[in-house]
């Protein structure tokens, strides 16, 4: 008898710590599932926002170097906005009218731009398709127009290598940062992005040599300008 | 006594013995001495330009560049500087800047980027005051641009004077050449007088109060780097540039050789070059040789580099390179 009562007294013991290790997995488990509910799915918080209204461009390069900036103006001030009739606010049209991939027919407006970039052929390939002042990334999000650089290291990835050492484009300023200021030029500062192989260009006067050294023969022959 | 012919002596040998005034002789020892008068005028002829007042006697008893005191040479700068302005009308900011610790510069220049738009060439005039007012002078640019045919370095088919409607032409690629800075620098040992010498930042520089002109270290460079005043330099008073520095861009005396030297009242202050300021395509890549994050270190780790007759064993501190 007392056998016996010893012996349900062990199983009940059992059976009691075996439910409470099975109480303690769910508690646990569902802690595990409570934590994992919590870090899921907030956005990375590095996504370019952009704003609907035109980016500034931030100034890049010296004084001097602004007639290299094939960017247009990007806000369309004052007088000019009267005179142009137009701001470069894209998105003033382009919200009517949605964008398309390809176009059976050529274009009637923007007909100053023509289209050589490779076998880059597509409008939306760096517009984004719904806000057309921005420029579209590899999974459709959106890069704000002043961080052109990050667009075009979509496909040119070893220039923007070389262009982040400092190797590649125009730099200016100072070679001594402590010294004062490097600037640097984006890429759309030298390369049209719609024609972006570097236009020829008249070259600057050669070396003149005076036609008394050249010799007899060339001593009535016209001035080398 | 008898006949020995032994005893005889010539009338020849009576007149070499005792070589007496012909003519001949006489002329000849006038003509010599005459030389030698006019040798000594030529070597007086700076006492007679102190006399006129053309060089003060400070310049004349000028010692060498590394052995003048500060002192000396503030004195010596503000003298050539009053001299510029009452002969150039211009009165530049003369200084003297030494080599920084640490810095030993090197320069790089991507040969396919380059256009041959000469934008270099001609900052180079603009900046360091060469003879160009004249339009007798020889250009005075340190920087040549070459036009090449693609498919060889082949410098002897060169051409320095191209002038087509457009570059670059597509059959062409070009090589703007100037000073190396070469490590075995041979312009400075042939120098017979050390006018020229190597600083401890690498530049190679004329000391131009030292410099006779005897042109010898534009014979000795294999880069064709040097130029020669022959003549008053000729400069219009507004393209002077006043940022000057004793050993780089001011304005020089007649008879001296001047180079490149990295634009040093530049790049000295910490700035670029000049020539580097204007490359359109971005060519040109200047930096610190000593500093292992310089953009030139970037070049000559991950980049093809190209050394311009690298047979003569100059060991220049200037590369070309390759990369799109």
């Amino acid at each position: 008898m007392i056998k016996f009562a010893q012996y349900s007294l062990r199983l009940a013991l059992a059976v009691a710590i075996s439910a409470g290790v099975w109480w303690l997995c769910q508690v646990s488990s569902a802690g595990e599932a409570q934590s994992i509910q919590i870090t899921e799915p907030l956005p990375p918080a590095n996504l370019p926002v952009v704003e609907k209204p035109p980016a500034e461009q931030p100034p890049v390069g010296l004084p001097t170097d602004t007639h290299l900036d094939k960017t247009p103006p990007r806000a369309t001030k004052g007088l000019d906005l009267v005179k142009l009739g137009w701001t470069y606010n894209c998105m003033e049209c382009h919200k009517l009218l949605k964008a398309r991939w390809n176009y059976d027919r050529p274009m009637v407006e923007h007909k100053d731009i023509r289209l050589d970039h490779g076998n880059n052929r597509f409008c939306l390939n760096c517009h984004h398709p719904t806000n057309r002042n921005a420029w579209v990334d590899y999974d459709g999000a959106e890069i704000a127009q002043a961080n052109v650089v990050q667009l075009c290291a979509k496909c040119h990835g070893t220039t923007y290598r070389d262009w982040n050492a400092g190797v590649h484009g125009r730099q200016n300023g100072h070679w001594d940062e402590a010294k004062g200021d490097k600037t640097k030029l984006r890429c759309i500062q030298c390369h049209d992005p719609h024609s972006p192989k570097f236009q020829a260009m008249k070259p600057l006067p050669p070396l003149t040599y005076p036609s008394r050294a050249a010799g007899a023969d060339a001593a009535h022959a016209p001035h080398i300008p | 006594m008898s006949h020995d012919p032994q005893n005889e002596v010539s009338p020849k040998t009576i007149e070499q013995v005792y070589r007496p005034m012909t003519r001949r002789t006489f002329l000849k020892g006038a003509a010599a001495s005459m030389v030698g008068v006019a040798g000594l005028m030529a070597a007086l002829k700076p006492l007679l330009e102190l006399d006129s007042g053309a060089i003060t006697l400070d310049e004349l008893l000028q010692k060498h560049y590394r052995q003048l005191t500060p002192e000396d040479l503030r004195r010596i700068m503000d003298n050539l500087a009053a001299k510029a302005e009452k002969e150039h009308g211009v009165r530049p900011t003369l200084r003297d800047l030494k080599p920084l610790d640490g810095v030993e510069f090197g320069y790089a220049l991507n040969l396919t980027r380059c256009i041959g738009c000469r934008k270099c060439a001609h900052a180079c005039l603009a900046e360091n005051n060469q003879s160009r007012a004249n339009p007798d002078d020889i250009e005075m640019s340190y920087i040549r641009v070459l036009e090449l045919d693609k498919g060889a370095i082949n410098l002897e088919t060169s051409n320095v004077y191209y002038n087509p409607e457009t570059v670059p032409q597509p059959d062409k690629y070009y090589m703007p050449v100037q000073c190396h800075q070469c490590r075995q620098a041979p312009c400075t040992k042939v120098c017979p007088v050390q006018a020229t010498w190597q600083e401890k930042d690498g530049i190679v520089v004329v000391d131009y109060n030292w410099c006779i002109g005897c042109r010898y270290c534009m014979a000795a460079c294999p880069y064709d780097a040097r130029r020669f005043n022959y003549q008053k330099p000729t400069i219009a008073k507004e393209q002077i540039n006043p940022n000057q520095t004793y050993l780089s861009n001011r304005i020089r005396p007649k008879g001296v050789v001047e180079k490149c030297t990295f634009c040093l009242h530049r790049t000295r202050d910490g700035k670029y070059p000049a020539c580097l300021e204007v490359c359109p395509t971005g060519a040109r890549v200047f930096g610190n040789l000593l500093d292992p994050d310089s953009e030139i270190n970037y070049i000559l780790k991950n980049k093809r580099v190209y050394i311009l007759k690298e047979d003569v064993g100059t060991q220049p501190r200037f590369y070309y390179f390759f990369d799109k």
